[in-house]
């Protein structure tokens, strides 16, 4: 091991074990020791959910560093004979007591994708009324627009999800008008509809001038430069698929459809399955010279976003076939082709592919590299997919990436998951390949990914392939640490993602936490980064906690067109794709009074035939005594555990479900 | 009508001369004039309508392709469009970024880049 000689300053997170005097130990998520030592300067914090002021306690360190108290510490390290010296300048405590992690209380998602809308509102439009002529793309840190007059199509879709997603656990009517006004701006100035073909597509953007608005047909983006990507008609679907489910409207749906047709008729390989990454602008061809690099190429985004954009919520609101089957053919594909079954091969799938799914690690920028938010996207999204079809090889490579992405992906000294990682290991190490830096993104996908894995985990006895008694402790055990990664995650995330002094959240931190607030990186709206996956984090993040794990109710509000296009006018309102049988309907309200035509267990409303838009207000609560809650319980959602966290990397694949 | 497509230039604007029915097959004959035209690049490209009698949606996302590609200030004129082109052409969103004109009386010399029927660029 290399010698350190000089001093530097080093964030650390762990559970507490021990505290004495004016230094405290700690063991590391990866199962390390550390000691911190305190000095009188040293400063402690609680825990902050954005829109709350700073909380200060660090009078009260006595309370704080208790056996099993997750604590981030940061500070000056210093080479002495006997090893590291960690001393603390600042310490943030995650809860307290019986609340262990803030994040677990109920409406701290809700309250974050609160504060999340209002600050993207005043971005946009102010407190004035809500024009889209006035939408960027490009804000500054600090919530101003830049000089830049581009409408990047994807952005302003990401927003009118963001903002149809906090209407949904809100009930808010502000944040669904930016959403519908959102989604018709999109109609009438960034769609091309093909009138002939009945297909949808989407410029890239527009750049709006004082009485023209300059179309960008296809992408600006380098990456897909002047080509037509799929991920760019995937994620102009986002905003409107989410805005759908609550409204039904059909010019929405009308739109959607020509989309699909066109991923369907363009994108789609009939022969060897899976969606093309490119088409040319004029001849929507995959396979025309101009595309360049991306010649009749397949990647990762082309084939897996459906799902995650718009796919699932499509088939959410509408329950209809064609969409379950076209979710199928994606996850197929991505258990297909992308495990890497190469001897002695990483635990990281392969992400760009020739025509025939050969894998091509020549690509650009991606070379042989891992992205490790797709690692885990993969998890999320397979393990949603199955619960509504359940299949061995989703269970399987859902589990498998959740078993080997933390030894790789994550950091376990400072908490947080890495960026881009070289897919071979070098000594044993996957190296980065630039920095070790974290994206925001990226933490989501890790949150969400265990959060559903720990709250759908099988620990029923039969479902593992050892003895039962010994199946079920495993399964109880490897449950445990899916939770206990999600909370780890989501520590990471709300303790250093979260700006407290301009809004919204950081694109990039440094490993340890630290702003990174450089280049594009620093702005709150680019292309790479306007409402969709922090809004997704907090709609989720809520209805896994509170349904899968804390056996708590939570309310979702629609308000549905009157001519709203709905098969068989039901309003669809299942929260997300959950294990059949884990929640009902409780109740329904109508414009505030109580309504009853609704099917507690298919969890579909009749919407009434009124001439006017009603809002309809429901309560979703879990079924009761579901094994995850006691999962859930035992591993700390609702209570403080002692001591070191339960946590192995690597655990034995003890089931192939 | 057999499809015709010509391109010509008179000091910084580039005119297409479009006449026949303008299906996918033909759309390649006009990218080829309008990549010609790009390559100066014109302050304004104008494209000559009257004697289309359709249009396909494929020649409308070549329109939109090379708006894009035009330097900034530069417009895109389409002279004499007739309503079935104009239909294609809000269909896709393109009216608002174009100037659409009436027929015009003729600007410029005779063409100097005779595409031909749909045929190969001349140099």
């Amino acid at each position: 091991m290399a010698e350190v000689t000089f001093t530097f300053s080093e964030l650390t997170c762990g559970y507490v074990t021990d505290y004495r005097g004016s230094r405290f130990t700690l063991t590391t998520l990866d199962g390390r020791t550390a000691v911190i030592h305190l000095t009188e300067t040293t400063c402690a914090q609680l825990l902050r959910n954005l829109g709350e002021p700073y909380l200060d306690v660090t009078g009260e360190l006595q309370r704080y560093l208790r056996p099993g108290a997750l604590v981030f510490a940061y500070g000056p390290v210093y080479p002495d004979a006997g090893g590291l010296r960690f001393q603390a300048d600042k310490l943030v405590f995650t809860g307290e007591g019986e609340v262990p992690f803030r994040f677990d209380e109920p409406g701290w998602w809700t309250g974050q994708l609160t504060e999340l809308a209002r600050f993207q509102r005043r971005c946009q439009f102010g407190e004035g009324p809500i024009d889209f002529a006035d939408y960027r793309t490009e804000i500054r840190p600090g919530g101003h627009k830049s000089p830049s007059s581009v409408q990047e199509t994807d952005t302003l879709s990401r927003m009118v999800y963001g903002m149809a997603s906090a209407y949904m656990l809100t009930g808010d009517e502000d944040f669904l008008e930016v959403a519908e006004r959102g989604a018709r701006y999109l109609h009438d100035h960034m769609r091309f509809f093909d009138e002939a073909a009945g297909l949808v597509y989407w410029y890239h953007g527009i750049d709006v001038g004082p009485s023209t608005e300059r179309k960008l047909f296809a992408s600006e983006f380098g990456d897909d430069y002047r080509a037509i990507p799929a991920y760019e008609q995937i994620y102009a679907l986002v905003g409107l698929a989410q805005t759908y489910r609550i409204t039904g409207d059909p010019v929405i749906r009308a739109d959607i459809d020509g989309t699909v047709r066109l991923f369907e008729e363009h994108f789609r390989d009939p022969r060897l399955g899976g969606y093309y990454s490119h088409i040319d602008p004029v001849t929507l061809s995959p396979h025309h010279d101009s595309l360049g690099p991306n010649h009749s190429r397949k990647n990762w985004n082309s084939v897996g976003d459906h799902a995650p954009a718009y796919l699932i919520n499509l088939y959410l609101a509408t329950g209809e076939d064609r969409y379950r089957r076209m979710l199928e053919h994606t996850f197929d594909m991505i258990v297909t082709h992308m495990p890497d079954r190469t001897p002695g091969a990483g635990p990281f799938v392969n992400e760009r592919f020739h025509a025939d799914w050969t894998p091509d690690h020549t690509w650009g920028w991606q070379q042989n590299r891992a992205v490790v938010g797709h690692n885990l996207k993969i998890a999320w999204n397979l393990t949603r997919m199955h619960s509504v079809l359940p299949k061995r090889e989703y269970a399987h490579l859902a589990r498998t990436l959740a078993r080997t992405l933390p030894a790789h992906g994550r950091d376990g000294q400072r908490g947080g998951w890495y960026d881009v990682l070289q897919r071979e290991a070098n000594g044993g190490r996957h190296d980065f390949a630039w920095h070790d830096r974290k994206t925001w993104w990226q933490q989501e996908q890790a949150i969400l990914a265990y959060l559903i894995l720990a709250g759908t985990h099988p620990t029923t006895p039969g479902a593992t392939g050892g003895g039962q008694a010994q199946g079920q402790e495993q399964g109880r055990r490897e449950a445990e640490q899916w939770l206990r990664h999600a909370q780890e995650a989501s520590a990471f995330y709300n303790a250093f993602f979260l700006d407290h002094d301009e809004g919204s959240v950081h694109f990039t931190v440094l490993a340890q936490g630290i702003p990174f607030l450089f280049g594009n990186e620093r702005l709150k709206g680019s292309h790479a980064m306007a409402m969709y996956h922090k809004a997704e984090l907090c709609y989720l993040a809520e209805v896994y906690t509170r349904l899968l794990l804390r056996q708590e109710s939570v309310d979702l509000w629609f308000k549905p067109h009157p001519d709203a296009d709905f098969p068989g006018r039901l309003l669809r309102v299942a929260p997300d794709l959950l294990p059949a049988g884990r929640i009902r309907l409780e109740h329904v309200l109508i414009d505030g009074a109580p309504y009853h035509a609704f099917d507690a267990d298919a969890l579909t409303v009749t919407l009434p035939d009124t001439a006017h838009r009603v809002t309809v207000k429901v309560r979703l609560t879990p079924t009761p005594a579901t094994p995850a809650a006691a999962v859930a319980a035992a591993a700390g959602a609702g209570g403080a555990r002692g001591g070191r966290p339960v946590y192995e990397a690597n655990t034995p694949a003890w089931t192939r479900s | 009508m057999t499809f015709e497509a010509y391109l010509g230039f008179t000091g910084s604007a580039a005119t297409v001369y479009l006449s026949g029915n303008l299906t996918d097959q033909q759309v390649p004959a006009l990218r080829r004039l309008i990549e010609q035209a790009l390559t100066r690049p014109p302050s304004r490209l104008v494209l000559k309508m009257a004697d289309l009698t359709g249009v396909s949606a494929a020649a409308i996302r070549c329109l939109a392709f090379a708006q894009q590609q035009l330097p900034p200030g530069a417009q895109i004129v389409l002279d004499g469009a007739g309503e079935d082109v104009r239909r294609v052409l809000a269909a896709g969103g393109l009216d608002r970024a174009v100037t659409l004109v009436t027929q015009t009386p003729p600007t410029s010399p005779a063409p100097t880049s005779p595409a031909g029927p749909a045929g190969p660029l001349a140099a």
